[in-house]
């Protein structure tokens, strides 16, 4: 008996070393980002686990992650940024990690689109009265999943680090990306067929926050935020003022509140312009029902903006 | 006040057959009969630009069972498969903005594993659109005529 018992535990060792990650544990992922995590699943499917740190209907411009937020990427083997300047705390962060763990900073593999650097002022932690100014200065719009064509670029990324990271498992990673990224060219010929039914001049956009620039850039759409890039900058009565003078000039029909936004200040535009408030959006990541996919978020977002502007 | 029965019948089949013959007259046009788009007056804007007659043509290896153009939302032409690869003229304002055209074609063969359809348009500017279309079973896209600055 004894024999038998000792036989199939050499067994069992023996075989351990034969088995992939996915027959021992997921590849551990942390996102930093809601897309990111979707992305994620979608391509590492049952063989990644994948931990949100910023998770659906938080406010990403305004995040910083705690001790434990940390601690819990520092034990992931790959954690997924934005970057283009989404998470200012990337540099503070990667001195934490360990060298087990991977940063993946997905931004770094997609053709940014170049704005004006003061509309991100905010967002490296000062305002404007700080004594230099960025005019003149470009900076990445960060908000680069607002293009299907990007999103592509980031499933590749994904695939090809989770590879590296999980070797074993190189068939299922390339087997997924296949497979959604031709749910991603559907997604993107669906948005071409909609968008179409908006007359070109009508194809304005008043939003809570400029973060629909790479939309806007796909879909030849003017976008005039009442906030910069950041959802930290707080727009002067001047700036509210000649929106709303730019909103009556052009006839615009609808403006567009955000998920994770007060829409007081568009309640009162919308008040003085006579346009209506076309619905929610959402710009800086996912939410919980009907956007909690990318391709939902998409989907939500188009079928909001052709209904409002048709 | 409720007047003769007979009378009520007769003005609500003439109701009906009024709508019917609209319905008809807006499906039912020739399908290469010029057309102008939808978009308001261009004569009572300021800095209009007139509607400019473009040729489209259209080839496929298999005759499409059906074939239309839409603008902004409206179907602006449909193409017969007896009248399928003679050229299309529309009569279209084209802004500064440029103008999206969708095009949708089936095919009612659902054996034909890829279908394609191509697309050529000479351009005012004169350039050309030459563009095709793949699909299985159906396709659409959108086709854009770039803008035109206004007169």
């Amino acid at each position: 008996m004894k024999y038998w018992i000792l036989s199939v535990a050499v067994i069992g060792l023996t075989l351990q070393p034969c088995m992939s990650q996915n027959e021992q544990t997921p590849l551990q992922i942390a996102s930093l980002s809601t897309v990111l995590t979707d992305l994620a699943k979608q391509v590492g499917g049952d063989a990644i686990e994948v931990t949100p740190i910023v998770k659906a209907g938080m406010d990403p411009h305004g995040f910083e992650p705690t001790v434990r937020d940390v601690k819990t990427m520092a034990d992931a083997q790959i954690v997924l940024a934005s970057g283009m300047g989404f998470e200012p705390y990337l540099a503070k962060l990667k001195t934490s990690l360990g060298k087990q763990t991977e940063l993946v900073i997905v931004g770094d593999a997609i053709n940014p689109l170049m704005v004006d650097a003061s509309a991100l002022c905010t967002d490296h932690g000062h305002d404007h009265d700080h004594g230099h100014s960025h005019a003149g200065e470009k900076a990445p719009d960060p908000h680069w999943w607002h293009s299907v064509s990007n999103v592509k670029t980031a499933a590749k990324t994904l695939r090809d680090a989770f590879i590296k990271a999980d070797p074993a498992n190189r068939a299922r990673y390339e087997a997924n990306t296949k497979a959604y990224l031709a749910r991603l060219n559907a997604l993107e010929k669906w948005i071409r067929l909609e968008v179409a039914k908006i007359p070109r001049k009508e194809r304005i956009l008043v939003t809570s926050h400029d973060a629909l620039g790479y939309f806007a850039d796909n879909y030849a759409f003017e976008v005039h935020p009442v906030q910069g890039i950041s959802t930290s900058e707080q727009p002067s009565s001047k700036q509210v003022r000649a929106l709303i003078d730019t909103i009556k000039a052009d006839n615009v029909k609808a403006i567009f509140a955000e998920n994770i936004e007060n829409p007081k200040i568009l309640s009162e535009i919308t008040r003085e312009t006579g346009a209506r408030l076309g619905g929610t959006l959402y710009a800086d990541g996912l939410g919980q029902n009907e956007a909690a996919t990318y391709e939902e978020m998409m989907r939500h977002n188009v079928s909001t903006i052709v209904t409002a502007l048709q | 006040m409720r007047g003769n029965p007979l009378l009520r019948f007769a003005m609500l089949a003439l109701a009906l057959c009024g709508m019917g013959f609209l319905i008809a007259g807006l499906t039912t046009r020739p399908p290469t009969e010029p057309l102008v788009s939808v978009e308001s007056n261009p004569a009572n804007e300021p800095g209009s630009v007139a509607p400019e007659e473009m040729v489209i043509r259209f080839e496929s290896p298999t005759v499409p069972s059906s074939l239309s153009i839409e603008s902004e939302g409206v179907e602006i032409a449909q193409i017969n498969p007896s009248t399928f690869g003679a050229p299309l003229h529309l009569l279209l304002l084209i802004r500064a903005e440029g103008l999206d055209l969708v095009v949708r074609a089936n095919w009612n063969d659902p054996t034909a594993k890829t279908n394609a359809l191509r697309i050529q348009m000479d351009l005012p500017t004169g350039s050309e659109i030459d563009t095709t279309l793949w699909g299985n079973g159906s396709v659409a896209d959108v086709i854009t005529i770039p803008g035109k600055e206004p007169r």
